[in-house]
């Protein structure tokens, strides 16, 4: 009924007037967009169409490549700004187009708002959008795609034009509500929740604690192009910087290992079942906990602090074990405390926790506080390794990296696919010598390999 | 190759046994003779960025400047390394605002080259130091120069190349690339320098994709955007869709006949114009 009518008379980018008669948590309106060459910057006012990515039909999603252009000698791919569908393109290969022309047209779920003539289409650009032009009712939004360095401040929340209608009807200030969507993204959903109209996701969600872990803005800002953005450092980020300076000063020395995880795995779904009576998802990550504590245990100087001026090294009793986890408002590490006497299953329900605080961004100080040891899952997200950065005071850090079937020979020299993890550790080499990383991660290695031995050594 | 969050740039430097290097759109035969090229154990690859066509073996310095959209500034860094060029040797380079560097007198000794993608760009320029200048000339220059129409992006050829052993006698790609990398140092706060000697999977996951991808025939030729050749035959994604002569067959891969009547006529023109 509504699409029909859009559909009618659209000219784009009017403003329509409508009047939602009820509350769907739907798509919907299909709408054309005309898709326009954003400033490359450079002063560049002219490029040459090279290749297209995509052709009328196509279905593209945000981020995808959409084609390349040449300018003098820069190859610049232009990526997409939305989801949807290929309409059609207004430009061959080898002809000119002038920035600000529309290179095509793309049918979308999101409305597009008065005059929201120019996008970006330099996903991830960190071009910053200048102050006094914030106010302006020139709606201009750049997208920055998730690429683990997202940059918290006052500036708007990502939302869709179609989100933004319904939280400014309502009155809401967008900046307000943690955005639940791909890249911390405001949905409707979200708006809708704020405002009491569906139920909360839960109770402790509604009004935020005073705690300085929520002072990070909730919301990835928005970058214009060709305008300056001044964005305070603050929260998570702020944090960030003031402790990776600090990591940098510590002479790291590096030690990789790879984990055969076939036994494991056996284990885990063999558990799965219980996991299932506890409503505990069992992942790898409380096994690897459980036996890094224990390893900590043999090796106690790996879960030592010291101090700046070197004076003093504090061998700490309890195995409170970091962990990195990725918020919308950027890297948090939180840690699990006194793993060293938590079951596996208890340090799996301490992981839940603090990874779900960490979506809604409510992460306690009291969990960011007091760790003795980091260990990175950046498996999590893809790769296989990784240089992980100590975190001072600590004196060491490792980093997991994704599970891989890679071929190996067993004893009789016959080849088999096994499921390895390649282990990273960095350790501070003025308290920590090589032959002692060295052991821990065997260790580590054999509790893991070996499931069986690491239930012997359990205390 | 990624940057990682707490380094603002990364800055390659490198040299490499002979190549000819075409740009990302460019059209290998109209750029280079690619029989020269293979008969004589010359390189032949398509990079990624924009740009014109380059030919640089050993007496070549390759530099390359990584950073984000917002830090790519390629008259900056030309006019620095000419700057600093000039200050430590004492000669004389320009960089021009077609973003080459040259002489006083022309004589081009650097060409630019650059990527923008996905927040982050790359500014890549040749450097010639002590090259074999009569090779470059051979390599770059094709048979079927004024036969082919295409919307392929077309090298500008310098009228004169040059290169920095001509000002500056003895002078080695070592020399001249210590003296980048440690006013480079300088610009920055704290600065890693790595000698990488062999590119493997483990230390840079994906690079074996990625130099397959690099040396496929797919990449290297069929990229070429569709061409014609006198007129005639027809090349699309470097099969040959249309023919009349029987040298190049239809449905075949392109590639240069040695042959061919025209090709010999302009070769003998060229060979001509060397000796």
């Amino acid at each position: 009924m509504l699409r029909h009518f859009v559909g009618k008379n659209c000219k784009l980018f009017k403003r329509h007037d409508f009047i939602f008669r009820g509350i769907h948590t739907t798509n919907y309106l299909a709408k054309i967009v005309q898709f326009k060459l954003a400033d490359i910057g450079e002063g560049i006012a002219e490029v040459e169409m090279k290749e297209w990515y995509v052709k009328p039909g196509d279905k593209v999603n945000q981020f995808d490549n959409i084609c390349e252009v040449q300018s003098d000698k820069a190859a610049v791919t232009i990526t997409s700004r939305y989801d949807g569908v290929v309409k059609n393109l207004h430009y061959q290969t080898g002809s000119l187009v002038k920035v600000g022309a529309f290179l095509l047209d793309i049918e979308t779920d999101a409305v597009e708002e008065e005059s929201s003539s120019e996008v970006s289409n330099v996903a991830d650009s960190v071009e910053e959008a200048k102050e006094a032009r914030k106010n302006q009712q020139k709606e201009e939004e750049t997208v920055i795609s998730k690429d683990g360095s997202n940059e918290s401040g006052h500036a708007r929340a990502l939302a869709t034009p179609a989100v933004r209608r319904i939280s400014m009807e309502n009155k809401v200030d967008l900046s307000k509500i943690s955005g639940t969507g791909k890249d911390g993204r405001v949905l409707k959903e979200d708006v809708l929740r704020f405002i009491g109209k569906i139920p909360q996701l839960d109770s402790s969600k509604t009004s935020s604690s005073s705690s300085p872990s929520q002072s990070a803005a909730a919301s990835p800002i928005h970058i214009t192009p060709g305008k300056d953005q001044t964005v305070p450092v603050r929260g998570y980020t702020r944090a960030m910087v003031k402790s990776m300076s600090e990591a940098l000063k510590i002479p790291h020395f590096g030690y990789d290992d790879e984990i055969h995880f076939d036994n494991l795995m056996k284990l885990r779904s063999s558990l799965k079942h219980i996991g299932k009576e506890r409503d505990i998802k069992l992942s790898y990550m409380p096994f690897i906990i459980k036996a890094t504590s224990m390893a900590l245990s043999k090796y106690p100087i790996l879960n030592s602090s010291v101090d700046e001026k070197f004076e003093n090294m504090i061998y700490k009793a309890s195995h409170n074990i970091c962990l990195a986890i990725d918020t919308p408002g950027g890297l948090v590490v939180p840690n699990i405390k006194n793993c060293e006497q938590k079951t596996i299953w208890d340090i799996a329900e301490d992981l839940k926790r603090l990874q779900e605080a960490g979506k809604k961004q409510q992460i306690r100080p009291e969990d960011l506080s007091g760790g003795t040891f980091t260990l990175s899952n950046i498996g999590a997200i893809g790769g296989t390794y990784a240089i992980p950065i100590i975190f001072p005071p600590q004196v060491a850090i490792g980093a997991i990296g994704k599970v891989q079937k890679l071929p190996r020979f067993d004893k009789d020299d016959n080849v088999y696919p096994a499921h390895i993890v390649k282990f990273s550790w960095a350790a501070d080499h003025r308290v920590i010598d090589g032959a002692t990383i060295a052991r821990f991660s065997n260790l580590l290695k054999e509790y893991l390999e070996n499931p069986a031995f690491m239930m012997t050594e359990l205390r | 190759m990624k940057i990682n969050e707490i380094f603002s740039a990364v800055y390659l430097f490198k040299n490499n046994s002979p190549a000819v290097v075409i740009g990302r759109h460019q059209n290998p035969f109209l750029e280079a003779d690619i029989q020269y090229v293979d008969e004589n154990g010359i390189d032949f690859a398509r990079r990624h960025s924009g740009g014109g066509t380059v030919y640089h073996g050993y007496g070549n310095l390759n530099v390359s400047l990584l950073t984000t959209q917002t830090n790519h500034c390629r008259p900056r860094n030309l006019q620095w390394i000419a700057g600093l060029l000039n200050e430590n040797l004492g000669i004389n380079l320009i960089a021009t605002k077609r973003d080459d560097i040259i002489f006083a007198d022309e004589r081009k000794v650097s060409g630019t080259a650059a990527r923008i993608a996905r927040g982050r760009a790359y500014h890549h320029l040749t450097l010639l130091i002590d090259e074999d200048l009569d090779i470059l000339r051979r390599t770059l220059n094709s048979p079927f120069k004024n036969r082919i129409k295409t919307n392929a992006t077309q090298s500008i050829p310098a009228k004169h190349v040059g290169q920095i052993s001509q000002e500056i006698q003895g002078i080695t790609v070592n020399e001249v690339k210590e003296l980048l990398i440690n006013s480079f140092q300088k610009q920055f706060e704290r600065c890693n320098i790595i000698n990488v000697n062999s590119i493997s999977e483990a230390v840079f996951p994906d690079i074996n994709k990625t130099q397959k991808e690099l040396q496929s025939w797919e990449w290297r030729f069929a990229k070429t955007p569709q061409f014609i050749l006198d007129d005639d035959i027809q090349v699309e994604n470097g099969i040959i869709k249309v023919s009349s002569n029987p040298e190049y067959q239809l449905g075949s891969q392109f590639y240069p006949i040695s042959n061919d009547i025209l090709n010999q006529q302009q070769m003998n023109k060229t060979e001509h114009l060397l000796s």
